[in-house]
């Protein structure tokens, strides 16, 4: 767990990070979002003390980080950046092994792991061990740096901007694998990006930032409905119709559903998508209704139309219209 | 006529000396590489994160760069005096600036998010310079090497000047004894070396790696087996003669001394421009001038009596063309009031006022003139113009301004002089083709560089001074028309030379003398 504790940092009169506070459990994703220069990435990189805070404490399993040797704390924490981190001069399995060899794990854990972490990643390691960064695509090269990152299973990972270079479907894609790789209970991850949808698809919380200050924190579904004020509420807005079907997921919508009879022609779907991934699911297999089994047994019948009236519903319910 | 010598003549005679020469030249170049290399590339990580300091380096390593390399050994001698030593911190200032920039430029071109990557897995700042700086900048900074090597193996060729060998022993003496055998036989190997030395260190920048181990090894194997065979090379000096590139090359020099004296001391190969330095300085024992040189008294030197006669005399005159002669029946006697009037010493403490003093070569000619009651105040200049030529330097100078003032003074022609002829040949073709009227020559010039006479001829030939003397002045006469005046009384010949003081001390005056003396009792 990661708390930081009223963190700022100056330069000169600028307070490029101005007292900032949150909490990242173990298996949870905490987003920074903000506009360029609202101070996420600054933030960020003090807790792997690139940075270091002009004030402010930051703890990491209870233990002050400024007490710790910097190199030593570094290699218990993953860091993947936009891009271009990879060492151009090692192959892809140099890469993967640089934080192994530094804690010093033998060469055969080292091999066996990382052939486990860049398979999971669809990096097979017979296939692309033996390549240099620059002979592999944009997505293959964000996918061996979220390897490196991940091989010795850090408990704190920090992502800044991770997937920004790459194009939409590549960068769905790669967000989808690192929701569903294993080990995601263990870790603590911190995430820095300007892409909303992303924030609010990856964010178990949402700190939204601006100026170096934290405007609002929390679940998406309380950035969106309760916004605090009208900037928080006009950040959302260009995007808003899509933020709002992603925020909400099935499980948090039952309450506004109608339970059914369930109609043994139609799926079930058990899992506790989005809304707006229960839609696009609906579009790709051409469905005109789908049943949910909630966690308590549940069947609801679902239609588009239904699932944009929740949506309705619960602004209505937060007064929003 | 005797077919020329050919290149591969020379080469076939003289390959021992190419072989030593061009091992010698490497080692100049890689001992001054290695410390080029050892200072260089910590002094440019050093500055990649000091931006100030950066400018302060690169331009002084700059500035080193911008001093012309003959002057730049030259500054050396006062400091490290000559041989090897100056000559490889010389080459090294050279290779510094190539290894610094690149080195800097190398690792500050790295892309920062690499560096930042590196630290933010936890590499200590070691780790980042010897895993990631150093290997990513490896082909930039190998670059900056090759560059200095190809610049010092170049350069290496001025070695020679300062006594330091390598294969400008042979460039250099084969310009100034215009023989390009010679010359080819210096460049030809020192071309090939900065090939070979720029291939094995392009294929070793292309080698991109990982590691750095194999890479430096690599170059240390290039380098290092050749720089301390150099090292241990390197004689104690002491005992030496500095010749000059010329000298060391001519029959009527080194070879005849070897031949003719027995002469075997160490010798060195030095320019001409600081060999007086060297011997005053106690570098050197002995040297090879001109007899009549103003450094001889500035330096307080004395020359060796040729009491074998090796060098054969140098007797300057007048060389008139006879149609002038016959045309102004009055002329010859007026010149000739100057022959006899100069000995050795006394054209030596001339050349020394205007060489060395600085004073002007007409207040040197007119004070002497006066000295011996010559001088005349011109009253008529109504009369024809004569055209006085002489070669560009000072001894010439001091002779045409002392001629004109007794022209001008004893008869009522006017003179014109022509300083700027720059050679014997360009002031000989002057002469026969009318340009000018007379200049001063010397008579072994006249012997060896115009009539060019045949080996054979050259060894029945009696070099003592006056017969020399008659046999230039009939062979002129009957082949140019030319009229040697009696001579003016100095010898400008080559001259071996000592400290004064040194060699009272062990009772040298004549050339063989120094057997017994200076080198005899060596072990």
């Amino acid at each position: 767990m990661i708390q930081v504790n009223r963190v700022s940092k100056h330069y000169g009169s600028i307070k490029a990070v101005n007292r900032i506070s949150f909490e990242a459990k173990l298996g949870s994703t905490t987003v920074l979002v903000g506009t360029s220069g609202s101070g996420k990435t600054t933030t960020l990189k003090t807790i792997n003390r690139l940075i270091e805070p002009s004030e402010g404490q930051i703890l990491i399993d209870g233990k002050d980080i400024s007490l710790q040797k910097p190199q030593l704390l570094r290699r218990q924490i993953g860091y993947v950046s936009q891009n271009n981190g990879l060492f151009p001069h090692y192959t892809v399995r140099q890469n993967v092994a640089i934080v192994p060899s530094l804690i010093g794990w033998s060469a055969e854990k080292t091999l066996q792991r990382s052939e486990e972490i860049l398979e999971q990643l669809l990096i097979p390691m017979a296939q692309f061990g033996h390549k240099f960064p620059k002979e592999l695509s944009g997505g293959q090269y964000q996918r061996v740096a979220l390897a490196r990152a991940l091989v010795t299973r850090p408990p704190v990972l920090l992502m800044d901007e991770p997937f920004g270079a790459l194009d939409p479907v590549t960068r769905q894609q790669i967000r989808q694998e690192l929701k569903s790789l294993p080990g995601h209970p263990e870790r603590s991850i911190v995430l820095v990006t300007h892409d909303l949808a992303e924030a609010i698809e990856l964010g178990d919380q949402i700190v939204v930032m601006d100026r170096g200050k934290c405007l609002q924190q929390g679940p998406a579904s309380d950035l969106l409905f309760k916004p605090r004020d009208s900037f928080i509420k006009s950040f959302f807005d260009t995007q808003r119709f899509q933020l709002e079907l992603s925020a909400v997921t099935l499980e948090q919508a039952i309450h506004y559903l109608h339970s059914n009879q369930h109609s043994t022609s139609t799926k079930i779907e058990t899992r506790n998508l989005t809304l707006w991934e229960t839609i696009t699911l609906m579009e790709k297999e051409n469905l005109t209704s789908l049943y949910y089994q909630s966690s308590s047994g549940q069947i609801f019948q679902l239609t588009i139309p239904i699932l944009l009236s929740c949506i309705s519903q619960i602004k209505a319910k937060y007064g929003i219209t | 006529m005797e077919s020329p010598e050919s290149l591969w003549d020379f080469i076939g005679q003289q390959y021992g000396k190419i072989w030593e020469q061009t091992l010698t030249h490497l080692g100049l170049t890689s001992m001054s590489l290695m410390l080029a290399i050892l200072l260089g590339v910590p002094l440019g990580i050093s500055i990649v994160k000091r931006t100030s300091l950066a400018k302060l380096v690169l331009g002084a390593a700059g500035l080193l760069q911008t001093i012309p390399s003959i002057a730049l050994l030259g500054m050396m001698i006062p400091l490290l005096g000559i041989g090897p030593m100056p000559a490889v911190i010389a080459l090294f200032l050279y290779a510094l600036l190539p290894i610094i920039r690149n080195t800097y430029t190398g690792i500050s071109g790295i892309d920062s998010a690499v560096t930042e990557a590196a630290e933010a897995m936890g590499l200590t700042s070691w780790q980042i310079l010897w895993k990631v700086h150093l290997p990513l900048a490896m082909p930039v900074l190998l670059a900056g090497v090759r560059t200095a090597a190809v610049i010092n193996i170049g350069v290496a060729t001025l070695a020679a000047y300062i006594a330091a060998g390598g294969l400008g022993e042979f460039i250099f003496g084969g310009i100034a004894l215009n023989n390009s055998n010679m010359i080819l036989a210096g460049a030809i190997p020192a071309a090939l070396l900065a090939i070979i030395l720029d291939t094995l260190l392009g294929l070793l920048q292309k080698y991109q790696t990982a590691r750095l181990g194999p890479l430096l090894i690599s170059i240390a194997l290039l380098l290092l087996p050749i720089t301390l065979w150099y090292g241990r090379q390197q004689i104690t000096m002491s005992n030496l003669a500095g010749f000059t590139p010329e000298f060391m090359g001519r029959q009527d020099g080194y070879l005849g001394l070897k031949s003719v004296y027995d002469f075997d001391m160490s010798t060195v190969v030095i320019s001409d421009a600081v060999m007086y330095k060297a011997i005053y300085q106690e570098k050197l024992d002995l040297i090879s001038g001109y007899s009549t040189d103003g450094r001889l008294k500035a330096f307080d030197l004395v020359s060796l009596i040729d009491d074998k006669g090796v060098f054969p005399p140098y007797e300057a005159a007048m060389v008139v063309r006879e149609d002038v002669l016959l045309r102004y029946p009055d002329l010859q006697a007026v010149l000739e009031r100057l022959s006899g009037q100069i000995n050795d010493s006394i054209m030596t403490e001339l050349n020394y006022r205007v060489d060395y003093l600085k004073q002007r070569p007409g207040k040197v000619a007119k004070e002497f003139l006066q000295k011996r009651s010559l001088y005349r105040d011109s009253d008529d200049s109504s009369g024809p113009t004569l055209r006085i030529g002489s070669k560009i330097f000072g001894e010439q100078y001091i002779l045409i301004n002392m001629y004109k003032m007794l022209i001008e003074g004893y008869t009522n022609y006017q003179v014109e002089t022509r300083t700027g002829l720059g050679g014997t040949k360009i002031c000989f073709d002057a002469l026969i083709h009318n340009e000018i009227d007379m200049y001063p020559e010397y008579t072994g010039t006249g012997l060896l560089v115009l009539l060019q006479p045949s080996a054979k001829q050259l060894e029945s030939l009696d070099t003592a001074t006056e017969q020399m003397y008659n046999y230039v002045q009939e062979q002129f006469q009957s082949q140019y028309k030319l009229k040697w005046l009696k001579p003016i009384g100095f010898n400008n010949s080559y001259a071996l030379m000592m400290r004064r003081k040194q060699a009272s001390d062990l009772k040298i005056n004549k050339i063989s003398d120094l057997k017994y003396s200076l080198y005899g009792n060596k072990q």
